[in-house]
């Protein structure tokens, strides 16, 4: 009888034990039960590392997440929108350059606090430009960063190293074939190679996204930041920062637009509807150009199956000018050695929480574990993601890259450029000012009216520079030249 | 008497009863909205910290502002220029398939169905569809471009050619619509007048002119106005194709309110909006009084 209450007992005991223990494994997702809401562009880039990495922690966390994605164009409305009444995204991955629209309407949560408390997130590792400029505004950590923005310039190492070529180059222009140093060379190159027979059909000198409605308004910073800017990113390329009138009809922006129009004729014949998408797919996939210019992403899609530039590919930093317009002196000066402004174009996409969500915690772990160097290392590496190089980590060792299929040198030529682009003390950080949209909109009608001929280059940028002065007045001038001032860190003029 | 009155009251009632449904979804769906944008098209949004959206009173602010921008007046001359050619186009070339169509061809149903294709496609995918056939550097009419030496045109940089584009892709469109609308008034006509006018030694030309074409007159009024009213709104096929470019060359009017929306200017968006819907208003209107009813008469 006794060993019958005995056999009972431990039954018992074994079951309570188990019920608890199954209670206890549940328990052990801390954010079993919760569900968050995530919005971002739909790509498919930037939407696709999202979709595959909310799975994955809701496997370790318990925790829902859903992925909404939406257009580019429709993104900053949208977010906007709902952070205003629905409140229904817990956190949205967008563009740094929308912080000054957000943070002025009290959109978003600073993060200084999560970001130190979180110390897998590796914070320090973040290349100092995105962690101090890109994720912050007016002091305080608005952002995750995800993806290294900033424009480089692609070449066809092939050609280059070609010996026919560069004996061809050297008499033609006196000077040796090499990645190019400045915009003229940039030019020069473009000529040199436009129209050669190469692998069996003729190639074109460039191409580079000069469509309206895409990315012409970057590519023409890119071309004017080294003769804009020459003393470090506090000094900046868009607004006076004395009183915020525009520089964007200042010599230097015309003299980039001029020489960019110029390039038209070593470009593809509707090289005005080239957007992104057309630059990389027509270097990468068509093999029809000899030069580039893009953010990182033509690195990693150099890897991909369909590209015909494997093993081809040389990558190097936005080139220079050996002279740069003084804003104040208003005249052209000799820079005492080639002067190199590599542009931020866009920022970087980086994830933001919503100040009214009720998973604000979740939302950034989530965040979080998206940045991680476990999950970033890989990322970078992978064309669909839209991800470029943006930790120290990422830059280590070409290993990564050639793991993820890159052509060994051309991976060690990309991180290199990368690498010499955010080492430069003089990148140039996109405009993040309450109304950056509106500017921006108007910047690409100008760039368009020029690249097309309807209007002169100094006459469109003249045109974009009343609109600009309309918006900054409307939106208010002196709040606006604070808050440029505060994007830049200098300090707020009373 | 005094039952009849109750009785008719209560028809009253029930008949109100029954409309009140409709009468509040038209209410919430269509004119809760146009108030709610007509306010916001008289307000300037801004943003704060402690109230997030602030939208402050300027009166007609954003009118004035819109009717001294060259880039609204520009947008409106596209929006003109496409309504006008492109309906013109579809109209003419509806016509001309419609009559065909009537007539006793091998595959006649087959080619009925074929025309009516690129309707039953969503719009923005006919734009993109339409970019790569007009993609004269790869698309499949290359050799085609190529031979008759107009792939290297300027399409994208020269206005003109810009505008011929986006108005081929609205033709291809939207022409179906017309084939449609006009096969069924074709195949409505009577006979009577055409078997007087072969007897009377009718060229086909007068049938056409005398006959077909002012019997057609009230389908072919309506379907013009329709296509009017629709075709102000063309956003699908400038964005895919052009982006509005070169600099404004094919932004319509449509486009310019979303493209400002996009910037969440919201005022802005809907003073567009609003200016529009007068511009369209004004010209249904002229259109209907001028033209419409004057065809009607003509049409007896």
């Amino acid at each position: 009888m006794t060993r019958k209450y005995v056999a009972v007992g431990l039954v018992g005991l074994l079951t309570a034990g188990l019920v608890i223990g199954v209670a206890q494994g549940q328990s052990a997702k801390k954010y079993a039960g919760k569900t968050i809401t995530i919005v971002t562009f739909d790509g498919p880039q930037i939407g696709e590392p999202l979709r595959r990495h909310a799975p994955e922690f809701e496997k370790l966390t318990g925790a829902k997440v859903n992925i909404v994605l939406t257009t580019f164009g429709d993104l900053f409305p949208r977010i906007l929108t709902d952070f205003q009444n629905a409140n229904s995204f817990d956190a949205a991955v967008f563009a740094p350059q929308w912080l000054g629209d957000y943070v002025s309407g009290g959109y978003l949560e600073p993060l200084d606090n999560y970001v130190k408390a979180a110390p897998e997130l590796k914070w320090g590792e973040i290349a100092p430009f995105f962690r101090e400029f890109s994720a912050t505004y007016a002091g305080k950590t608005y952002m995750v960063p995800f993806d290294g923005d900033f424009q480089m310039v692609y070449y066809r190492r092939d050609l280059w190293e070609n010996a026919a070529n560069k004996s061809a180059f050297r008499s033609k222009y006196g000077y040796s074939l090499a990645a190019p140093k400045t915009w003229k060379e940039y030019r020069d190159m473009a000529e040199f190679f436009n129209g050669m027979t190469v692998d069996g059909k003729k190639i074109y000198g460039a191409v580079e996204a000069m469509a309206r409605n895409a990315q012409s308004y970057w590519i023409l910073g890119s071309r004017a930041a080294a003769y804009m800017q020459y003393k470090g990113t506090g000094q900046g390329i868009f607004f006076d920062t004395n009183n915020m009138n525009p520089l964007i009809n200042e010599d230097g922006f015309v003299r980039a637009l001029t020489e960019w129009k110029d390039i038209q004729k070593f470009a593809p014949p509707n090289i005005l509807n080239y957007g992104t998408g057309e630059v990389r797919s027509g270097f990468t996939k068509a093999g029809e150009a000899a030069l580039a210019i893009d953010w990182g992403d033509i690195g990693s899609l150099s890897a991909d199956k369909d590209s015909v530039i494997k093993g081809k590919l040389g990558s190097t930093i936005l080139p220079g000018s050996t002279d740069y317009w003084d804003r104040d002196a208003k005249k052209w000066v000799t820079a005492p050695r080639i002067n190199y402004a590599p542009y931020a174009a866009f920022g970087g996409w980086s994830g933001a929480v919503n100040a009214k969500s009720k998973e604000k915690q979740v939302a950034f772990d989530f965040l979080s574990f998206v940045g991680q160097p476990a999950q970033s290392d890989a990322d970078v590496t992978i064309g669909i993601t839209g991800f470029n190089p943006y930790r120290t980590s990422h830059f280590k060792s070409p290993d990564l890259y050639v793991k993820a299929g890159m052509d060994p040198n051309d991976a060690k030529s990309y991180l290199k450029a990368i690498s010499n682009s955010l080492k430069n003390r003089n990148l140039v950080l996109d405009y993040r000012v309450p109304g950056a949209a509106r500017y921006q909109s108007a910047m690409d009608v100008g760039v368009s009216e020029a690249l097309s001929g309807q209007k002169t280059p100094k006459a469109a940028l003249d045109g974009i520079a009343t609109e600009w002065n309309k918006i900054t007045n409307e939106l208010g001038r002196q709040k606006q030249l604070n808050i440029y001032r505060q994007s830049l860190k200098l300090q707020s003029l009373k | 008497m005094k039952t009849q009155n109750h009785s008719n009251t209560r028809n009253k009632r029930s008949e109100f009863g029954f409309l009140l449904p409709a009468l509040l979804i038209v209410l919430v769906m269509s004119v809760f909205p146009l108030i709610s944008s007509l306010v916001l098209s008289l307000t300037r949004s801004s943003f704060s910290a402690a109230g997030g959206l602030q939208l402050e009173f300027v009166g007609f602010a954003n009118y004035a502002n819109l009717l001294s921008d060259s880039r609204f007046w520009g947008t409106l001359g596209n929006t003109l220029i496409f309504v006008f050619v492109g309906v013109a186009l579809q109209y003419a070339l509806g016509l001309g398939i419609a009559m065909l169509l009537t007539q006793k061809l091998a595959g006649q149903t087959f080619f009925r169905v074929l025309f009516l294709i690129p309707m039953m496609i969503t719009p923005v995918a006919v734009a993109y569809i339409m970019k790569m056939v007009l993609n004269f550097q790869i698309g499949p009419l290359t050799p085609l471009a190529k031979f008759f030496g107009f792939a290297d045109l300027p399409w994208f940089a020269d206005a003109s050619l810009s505008r011929l584009l986006v108005i081929i892709g609205d033709t291809w469109q939207w022409t179906p619509f017309a084939i449609i609308i006009l096969l069924a008034g074709l195949e409505a006509l009577p006979h009577e007048p055409y078997e007087a006018a072969m007897v009377e030694g009718a060229t086909p030309w007068q049938m056409f002119t005398q006959i077909t074409f002012p019997l057609l007159l009230p389908v072919s009024s309506g379907l013009v106005l329709i296509r009017l009213v629709e075709a102000f709104k063309i956003v699908d096929m400038p964005i895919v194709l052009t982006g509005g470019g070169p600099g404004i060359a094919t932004e319509t009017t449509s486009l310019f309110a979303y493209f400002t929306w996009r910037t969440f200017d919201q005022g802005k968006t809907a003073a567009i909006a609003y200016l529009l819907v007068i511009a369209v208003t004004i010209i249904a209107t002229l259109y209907n009084n001028l033209l419409r009813k004057r065809a009607l008469e003509v049409a007896g």
